[in-house]
């Protein structure tokens, strides 16, 4: 008989669109979507490429042209500050005017510079001809005034030194993206409620003619309802591997080293979603109510875990910890944060354990609700 | 006499202030097509809904095949069908699939529940549409997917509440012909609706139910012979003096003559060739007359001499 169940109840779960969309089509969605929005910015801040320049030496200047070689391509492999050429004014017009260089360096008694638009490269070209400017005007004071100290100060003039020192909590390569994703994570695991609610409310003779005919069969109860939640759980946790499949095969999105610590994780997540939909869908009011509350439920848990800002998470933290120690996506959320970040699993472990907790109260007042043979009205 | 099958004593559910039943009593026996006739709100789902224990009542008591019905009695479940008024299918499961999926929570031999299947499949003429989904069924074919689901497995006592509403004329005496198949294969049926003539039409024995009282019961013509009425001829006639109003007034077994607006309308109690009678005085008496009708009495008419309003008030 459980066979049987289960076998049908996934049957027809996979051919319900709209709860196969929000479980496994929306999250690879909103994944395609963020990993576009993310690219860019990992592209400008991450991939950093050498900026090319023209410069124009309308006098000789040999300690510039050996600073500028010193940052240029040419001098070295991989991908350096400038990429310069050198040539006379109207060619390096011409490079500008083509796109092909961000910038004309003029050398002259001064420096100058010259640009056809505003951006990020050619800001960080003057900030560099600043930098060199005030340099080599501090060494040409220090010549003048004290030439026996040059040897001295030129160390310090050439160093730049920083009084916060890096320590590293993990061995893992960390995208401070990847946040998102494991909100994202956080929130499709939950999604899995949508199917939790519809198992829930077909099984209710009070709720859907489904339920009636089903409750007057001679099946136990709960063989029922175990059946039909583990067909529930079994559908959620294949949408939640192809999800990953899609995160970390195809997308590269980088979640950690320990897949079977966030297989765990899913599987956790996946448990809370599912009962939290069967309570919910265990709740006898209209399948419209139903689903509003849900939807409610899970985009609220998610947006409480930094899902749209990342911040709010933080806030949070401060303000009410309560709620990130409860909420069910910020828990998969920290689950999957802590594995990239921390070495022990500690934290990892008390999540996975108050996640079990939550499916557990959650699964047991569903059970409540849905054993119930005989109704006072229907 | 037969076995009975089923027997409601005084069966009491109330609904906070509302009385849905009230001391109701009822005894089917094995082998009945079992007509629960009343209109909308008179008690007949939630009949229904305590009988399958669905529903919890007040008081009374609910014996199937002998047995206290309640929500665990598995033994008794495994021999009812029930087909909901609600259409009770998987929209995501096609018609092969829904009437499997609910045969096999009665049987588990598989290669048995194959044939159930397919019997019941040939029985709703459900055959060209097994791989539709209920989606793609109309009306009719959809009650009858229905009706399949609920008796796939073969039980012993059918219970169809309501089964025709919003059914095409051409389904509904299907299902009317399958209602009375089933019955002669041996199975009771328990058939509830407020249209009264498909009950006149299948039923063995009926009871009439009205404010959550049994108010009636017996065959069709049990019930019609507690009504005054046998008969009612009505006749289209221009011109009537009121003499021969008079002298219609004192025909045997008519017990009411009305002449109103061109109407002549004579009530009998009983009597044969009622019709022929009065044709035949007003041909004598030169009287002409236009359309003639004459009316058996119908199961409305015991309602409405009873509670004093019809059955689709």
């Amino acid at each position: 008989m459980f066979g049987h169940l289960y076998k049908y109840r996934l049957k027809s779960l996979l051919r319900m669109k709209e709860d196969v969309f929000w479980c496994l089509g929306f999250p690879i969605i909103l994944c395609t979507c963020f990993f576009a929005a993310f690219s860019g910015i990992s592209d400008k801040t991450n991939n950093f490429h050498s900026i090319p320049v023209a410069v124009v030496y309308e006098k000789e200047n040999a300690i510039f042209k050996a600073t500028i070689n010193a940052v240029s391509k040419s001098d070295t492999q991989g991908e350096e500050f400038l990429n310069v050429t050198e040539t006379d004014s109207a060619s390096a017009k011409a490079l500008l005017n083509d796109d092909k260089v961000d910038a004309i360096i003029y050398v002259d008694d001064d420096i100058s510079m010259a640009v056809a638009a505003s951006g990020l490269n050619q800001t960080a070209v003057q900030s560099f001809l600043n930098e060199f400017e005030q340099k080599s005007a501090l060494i040409s004071d220090i010549i003048k005034e004290n030439p026996d100290k040059l040897v001295s100060l030129i160390g310090n003039i050439f160093s730049s030194r920083t009084y916060i020192s890096e320590q590293k909590l993990t061995d893992s390569p960390m995208d401070e993206m990847s946040v998102y994703y494991f909100s994202l994570i956080g929130m499709a695991a939950l999604f899995g409620g949508f199917l939790g609610c519809s198992v829930a409310r077909q099984m209710q003779p009070n709720i859907t003619p489904e339920g009636m005919r089903k409750s007057t069969a001679p099946v136990k109860r709960h063989t029922m309802i175990a059946a039909e939640f583990l067909a529930a759980y079994t559908l959620q946790l294949i949408s939640m591997a192809i999800l990953l499949f899609y995160m970390i095969c195809v997308l590269r999105i980088n979640l950690g080293n320990e897949a079977g610590y966030v297989a765990l994780t899913c599987a956790a997540g996946s448990l809370v979603g599912i009962a939290s939909g069967i309570f919910v869908g265990s709740l006898p009011i209209k399948e419209g109510m139903q689903i509003a509350i849900f939807l409610v439920y899970s985009l609220g848990s998610s947006f409480l875990s930094g899902l749209m800002v990342h911040p709010i998470k933080i806030w949070i933290e401060k303000s009410m910890p309560i709620i990130n120690r409860i909420n069910p996506a910020t828990l998969i959320q920290d689950s999957l944060y802590s594995l990239v970040i921390y070495n022990t699993h500690e934290r990892f472990f008390t999540n996975i354990i108050t996640l079990a907790v939550i499916s557990v109260i959650l699964c047991t007042l569903s059970y409540l609700m849905t054993r119930r043979k005989s109704y006072a009205n229907l | 006499m037969s076995e009975t099958v089923v027997k409601i004593e005084n069966l009491v559910k109330r609904y906070k202030e509302l009385i849905a039943l009230d001391h109701f009593n009822l005894e089917i026996h094995k082998g009945e097509i079992f007509g629960l006739l009343g209109p909308n709100g008179s008690g007949k789902t939630t009949t229904i809904n305590c009988l399958l224990s669905l529903l919890k009542y007040d008081k009374g008591s609910i014996e199937i095949f002998g047995q206290q019905m309640n929500p665990d009695n598995y033994d008794v479940k495994r021999r009812i069908g029930i087909v909901m008024q609600n259409v009770a299918v998987f929209e995501e499961l096609n018609v092969y699939e829904n009437i499997d999926y609910f045969c096999g929570l009665y049987i588990k031999d598989k290669t048995l529940r194959r044939q159930y299947v397919e019997e019941a499949i040939e029985f709703a003429g459900l055959g060209e549409f097994v791989k539709f989904r209920p989606k793609k069924l109309s009306g009719g074919l959809l009650r009858r997917l229905n009706i399949a689901c609920g008796i796939a497995h073969k039980p012993e006592l059918i219970i169809l509440d309501e089964p025709t509403v919003a059914v095409d004329p051409q389904s509904r005496n299907r299902i009317l012909e399958g209602i009375v198949e089933l019955n002669k294969k041996g199975a009771t049926i328990i058939y509830t609706s407020h249209y009264m003539e498909e009950v006149e039409q299948i039923c063995t024995r009926i009871a009439i139910m009205d404010k959550g009282k049994n108010i009636a019961l017996g065959t069709s013509d049990e019930l019609k012979s507690m009504i005054r009425n046998s008969e009612t001829i009505k006749i289209h006639i221009p011109v009537l003096e009121d003499s021969m109003l008079e002298e219609i007034k004192k025909f045997e077994h008519l017990y009411q003559a009305e002449y109103d607006d061109g109407l002549l309308t004579l009530s009998y109690d009983g009597g044969k060739h009622n019709l022929i009678r009065i044709l035949d005085y007003l041909k004598s008496h030169d009287v002409s007359f236009g359309k003639v009708t004459s009316e058996q009495p119908t199961l409305n008419d015991v309602f409405l001499a009873i509670t004093g309003k019809a059955l689709r008030d």
